[in-house]
């Protein structure tokens, strides 16, 4: 009788012991988290597009010491580089500066721009502007013609944890607020 | 480095030798489910393939929130078995977790265990990506943050023509071929798990991927039980252009979250492969120096009689049995020393006493018990105990000897009987639970030697009256005693009864024992 007893006991402690680490479980699988409380009430400012940078060629005469390297069968009058050209990349909230970057394009690959700013909730004035950040060395040529600066004011309201984005339409190449 | 590891094995170890002990208690060492904890992580994944086949059928990649929804709404099947998934693959990285956690502490990570050791690690990192892509499949705010945060990490990667990142900056809708590939990964991952579990058990003979159907039964009755009662809820719909509010997020695979957030991309990396590297290196940094390292077993090929046994026996197919050196036909057994992790299990079941590490086979083992047993005369033990130096203590009461082995699966059957020649009332062998030996098949081995006739079997003429094997581990040396007590009492009461037998039946006794030796 009393190791019945004993027995009965020991499966209600073992189920309760495996229920409670079940439940244990499921606690730790939904456990309330804001990654963003940093951000509280506030909004955010997105600033996100691709661009083809345009590239600046520069192009001078072969010197003396490199034609005497280069056979002469594979000698061209005159070397180029290839450089695409930085943009500057700066913002203004109510005429406060919010952003300012100087971007490179990598390669001949297209200019990413991506970057975030906190703003507080409610009416502001945005001026975003996207410009070259100087029209190459003398003498270069840009491909397809030297760059357009971009520039966006607007009037925004963005309302608590809401994100405001600054995007570029392609077809246009104007500047926009997303809304 | 060893220092630190021998210093941290031996205070976890403490503390997991308490709690193995309790839940022993508790559920009996074959249900106990810590020393299933590999077998529970397999278990899990038959539960979310099962579920996760359910699933998919009700997925749209078109509207991965909202067909998610409608899963959840369907109250007689959808909303339990989606938490079921959920909680299975929770129940996964915590077994698994704690799979690494004991082979740790219990040192059976470096030499020829490194492999499972790496593809165990591998394959906890699979689990942890495949259930990231199973998050960002329900699209509502947990899985936005973990698509933006990961999309950031990778894109400090330079493989990317475009940053992957902007497809989450909210410039246009997601597209279906997103979730698409997402699905793709998630339905694929487990196909690669399947095998790196392959390659993880590839030295093992005989692995068991799933705990006893007992145990199984109760912890998917549980699972689902818990499933039922608390489903998973929705949380709200991932907003590209609204920073995600907060929600309930899974710890087991948003763990990383916190720190992630807090770093840039190429710290996140750094981190995470300063982790990954002192984890994945923790098999050649820990292991112990060359000289303190046990040897690999050896064969007497000479005069092995190709039994098959040893090759049979061995835990981590070490041993091959190859064709017979020089002229004479057949083949022998022989150890390759890469895979022999020195457990000394073939020592035990080599009749000849032909097998094992250095020191420790059948013949030394017989060398070193006579040595032993000659120091007793005046003071001959009623009971010798034999014990593997991991299982329970019972301690050395009066009236006993005790012998200590590296595994009591590697104990010769004839050490035994020369223990009961010697003058010993009884034996009393105690080795670990069969599921948590450290040499994997030790007990099980040597219960089949002593009981069941397993080749090196105790001989016939043994009384087996006179021989008690026990299976505990270590912590519950209390039982072990108590056992030990009960099993004195017995061999008491067999020698009074062979006392005050007359001396025709003694004689007769001692003339079948004379014949059948």
């Amino acid at each position: 009788m009393n190791r019945r007893v004993t027995v009965s006991a020991r499966a209600v402690v073992g189920l309760a012991v495996a229920v409670g680490v079940a439940l244990g479980t499921i606690a730790l699988s939904r456990i309330p988290y804001d990654p963003y409380a940093a951000v509280g009430d506030g909004a955010l400012l997105r600033l996100s597009w691709r661009a083809r940078a345009p590239v600046v060629v520069s192009c001078r005469p072969l010197t003396e010491e490199e034609r005497a390297t280069i056979p002469a069968h594979m000698q061209r009058p005159e070397v180029c580089e290839r450089q695409t050209v930085p943009y500057v990349l700066e913002a203004w909230l109510d005429g406060r500066p919010l952003l300012g970057a100087t971007l490179r394009a990598e390669g001949d690959s297209p200019l990413y721009v991506f970057r975030e700013a906190s703003i507080p909730p409610g009416p502001h004035r945005l001026r975003v502007a996207f410009r070259p950040q100087a029209a190459g060395p003398a003498g270069a040529a840009a491909e397809g013609g030297m760059p357009l600066a971009r520039t966006l004011e607007a009037e925004i309201r963005p309302a608590p944890r809401e994100i405001v984005l600054v995007r570029l339409d392609e077809e246009t190449g104007r500047l926009e607020v997303e809304r | 480095m060893r220092g630190f590891v021998t210093w941290a094995q031996r205070g976890a170890g403490a503390v997991l030798t308490r709690v193995d002990a309790a839940l022993d208690r508790l559920y009996g060492s074959r249900f106990n489910p810590l020393y299933q904890s590999g077998a529970l992580v397999v278990l899990c994944m038959v539960v979310l393939t099962a579920t996760g086949l359910y699933l998919t059928l009700f997925y749209r990649v078109g509207a991965p929130y909202d067909s998610v929804q409608r899963v959840t709404e369907q109250a007689w099947a959808g909303r339990w078995i989606r938490a079921l998934h959920r909680y299975a693959s929770d129940a996964a990285v915590a077994a698994a977790a704690l799979h690494a956690f004991r082979l740790f502490v219990q040192d059976r990570f470096w030499g020829p265990r490194a492999l499972a050791w790496v593809s165990g690690l591998v394959l906890l990192f699979a689990v942890l990506v495949c259930g990231w892509t199973g998050y960002v499949m329900v699209w509502d705010v947990q899985a936005q943050v973990l698509a933006v945060e990961g999309a950031r990490i990778l894109d400090a990667l330079p493989i990317f023509s475009e940053p992957i990142g902007r497809a989450f900056s909210g410039e246009r809708a997601l597209p279906g071929a997103f979730f698409f590939l997402n699905l793709f990964a998630h339905i694929g991952l487990p196909v690669g798990l399947g095998l790196l579990l392959w390659l993880h058990v590839s030295r093992l003979a005989r692995p068991k991927l799933l705990p006893p159907r007992g145990l199984a039964w109760a912890t998917v009755g549980i699972l689902a039980t818990v499933s039922i009662a608390w489903p998973v809820g929705m949380a709200p719909p991932a907003d590209l252009l609204r920073v995600p509010a907060g929600a309930p997020y899974d710890l087991f695979y948003a763990f990383w979250l916190p720190v992630s957030l807090r770093l840039s991309a190429g710290a996140v990396w750094g981190v995470g492969a300063a982790i990954a590297l002192a984890v994945l290196l923790v098999p050649a940094l820990a292991r112990p120096a060359r000289a303190r390292r046990p040897p690999p077993s050896v064969t007497d090929e000479e005069r092995c009689t190709a039994c098959m046994q040893c090759h049979i026996d061995c835990p981590y197919e070490a041993i091959a049995m190859v064709e017979r050196p020089g002229s004479l036909k057949g083949t022998v057994a022989r150890v390759t020393p890469e895979l022999c992790v020195s457990c000394g299990i073939c020592a035990g079941s080599c009749a000849p006493m032909l097998v094992g590490p250095p020191g420790r086979n059948g013949r030394q083992q017989m060398t070193d018990v006579r040595a032993r047993t000659a120091q007793w005369r005046g003071a001959i033990p009623d009971v010798a105990i034999v014990s593997c130096e991991r299982a329970a203590d019972p301690g050395a009461p009066a009236g006993t000897a005790v012998h200590r082995v590296s595994c009591a699966g590697g104990v010769h059957t004839s050490v035994v009987e020369q223990l009961l020649r010697a003058g010993a009332g009884g034996v009393f062998l105690v080795a670990c639970p069969t599921r948590d030996c450290r040499e994997r098949e030790g007990p099980q081995w040597l219960s089949e030697r002593l009981y069941h006739d397993r080749e090196a079997e105790l001989q016939a003429r043994v009384d087996r009256r006179r021989v008690r094997l026990l299976h505990l581990g270590a912590g519950r040396g209390r039982e072990a005693r108590a056992e030990l007590e009960r099993f004195q009492g017995e061999i008491a009461a067999l020698r009074r009864e062979t006392e005050a037998e007359p001396e025709l039946v003694r004689l007769c006794r001692s003339v079948e024992e004379e014949v059948a030796t």
